[in-house]
């Protein structure tokens, strides 16, 4: 039997055991002569996370009315629903759609969004002969003013590994089967610029209102892992700001 | 530094879990650090989670990944020690830091100032010319990905002059120009990879040589 790298770093995870702090574990141990089951930091992330913010909050090093405000932001209003107004925009505003693919920010900024993660961008438009797919295979870099926060499988290995290796096959798992004559540009967001994928508008969208057209626009169309498509019932009620 | 965070084009690194209509957060702690995470001013945060032991990044979520790293950053910069991380009582005189008050999270939100910096730097490379990327290995932060390293691509655009990002932690920025490049996919992946597959990635002066 072969074993597989997989099965290596399931072995080194399991050796490597739950000290995510080493340094500081050895540090206590040696500091009260524990033995070192005894972690400083409790394991559970929820209870490590609610020591950390009381503590910071002694030392004013942070308002708690400060971090309510934040996470109301980006899980109420800061999403990709913001980047489906800019993509309908641009699809019925030729000059705006110029100015958006010129200098991504400051058009962005005309509808009102703007803020950290998005300070500059770049807006590379689908058309029937070229596709864009953005990554960050580095870290998460990530468009928050028009997409908001990532999700999960975008900031995952499986994902950051393959876009650049293998795009068109990490695709067919999104369902996307590329034509061969279609030019495919994957995007690595290693700088400070952030992408967005100005989709193709699709066909049936005809004589639609900018409003009912951004409901076609949805986040995966505006990462490049889907084409805009015709709402569902399912679409119209997602919870994403 | 070659680190496990620089992973484009490893391989069987495992299926895609694409979760259908997901919530912005998995559970409340998430909230809460990236909260902290996103108030918190410290320099050096992607290095520190660059830093985490290998095995652990793999293991860890996202979330995970940024308590541990956060924790760790703010216990090398003396913002928290482990004697009060352990006791949750704060020791006095060892406040550092700035406050995000609540009143200020409105405009810190939309805050969008430019990272160009507008110097007078001349770019090494005009847009059209071929270029290879320098076979760079430094042991601290860098965003020059290994898969690029060595190959030969060419410069899409000049996206103006930025601090640089492998300089974070000194007090000269070294500012310089930077630029999109666009490699073939069969120049960094050989026969196997397809013919009209490109990517493109934003590199400053530093990592790059005339080819």
């Amino acid at each position: 039997m072969t074993t597989t790298r997989r099965d290596f770093l399931t072995a080194a995870v399991t050796a490597a055991g739950a000290a995510v702090t080493p340094d500081l574990a050895h540090a206590h141990g040696q500091e009260h002569g524990h033995d070192h089951d005894h972690q400083v930091v409790p394991s559970d992330p929820a209870l490590r996370v609610k020591a950390l913010e009381s503590l910071l909050a002694e030392k004013g090093l942070v308002d708690r009315a400060a971090l309510d405000a934040i996470v109301d932001a980006y899980e109420h209003k800061i999403g990709p629903r913001n980047g489906a107004r800019i993509v309908a925009r641009a699809w019925v505003d030729p000059a705006y759609k110029q100015r958006l693919l010129t200098k991504g920010a400051p058009a962005i900024a005309e509808l009102g969004y703007s803020g950290p993660e998005g300070e500059q961008m770049m807006v590379v438009e689908n058309t029937p002969k070229v596709h864009n797919l953005v990554v960050c295979t580095l870290c998460s870099c990530y468009p928050w003013p028009v997409l908001g926060l990532p999700p999960v499988w975008y900031k995952s290995a499986p994902y950051r590994s393959r876009a650049v290796i293998d795009p068109r096959g990490l695709l067919r798992e999104f369902g996307l089967q590329l034509p061969d004559d279609v030019e495919l540009r994957v995007w690595d967001s290693t700088a400070d610029l952030r992408y967005l994928v100005l989709p193709e508008r699709p066909t049936g969208s005809e004589g639609l209102s900018e409003e009912e057209l951004a409901a076609w626009v949805t986040r995966d169309s505006m990462i490049g892992t889907a084409k805009a498509v015709r709402p569902t019932e399912e679409s119209l009620h997602e919870r994403h700001p | 530094m070659n680190g496990i965070h620089d992973m484009g084009g490893m391989q069987d690194m495992g299926p895609l879990e694409y979760e259908k209509n997901e919530p912005m957060f998995h559970a409340p702690w998430e909230r809460r650090i990236f909260a902290i995470w996103w108030a918190d001013d410290t320099p050096g945060y992607r290095y520190e989670a660059e830093i985490l032991p290998p095995a652990d990044y793999l293991r860890m979520s996202y979330y995970e990944r940024m308590l541990t790293a956060l924790t760790n950053l703010m216990l090398r910069h003396g913002k928290i020690t482990a004697a009060e991380l352990e006791t949750g009582n704060p020791v006095r005189g060892t406040r550092k830091g700035e406050l995000l008050t609540a009143a200020q999270v409105p405009a810190a939100l939309v805050k969008s100032e430019s990272t160009i910096r507008n110097l007078p730097i001349t770019p090494r490379f005009q847009t059209g010319q071929r270029v290879r990327a320098r076979n760079l290995n430094p042991i601290t932060h860098t965003r020059l990905p290994r898969y690029t390293r060595g190959k030969i691509g060419t410069i899409e655009r000049d996206h103006g002059v930025y601090d640089f990002e492998d300089a974070e932690q000194q007090l000269d920025k070294k500012p310089q120009h930077v630029y999109s490049v666009r490699f073939a996919a069969r120049e960094l992946w050989g026969e196997q990879a397809r013919q009209r597959d490109f990517v493109y990635v934003d590199m400053w002066d530093d990592y790059l040589e005339p080819a």
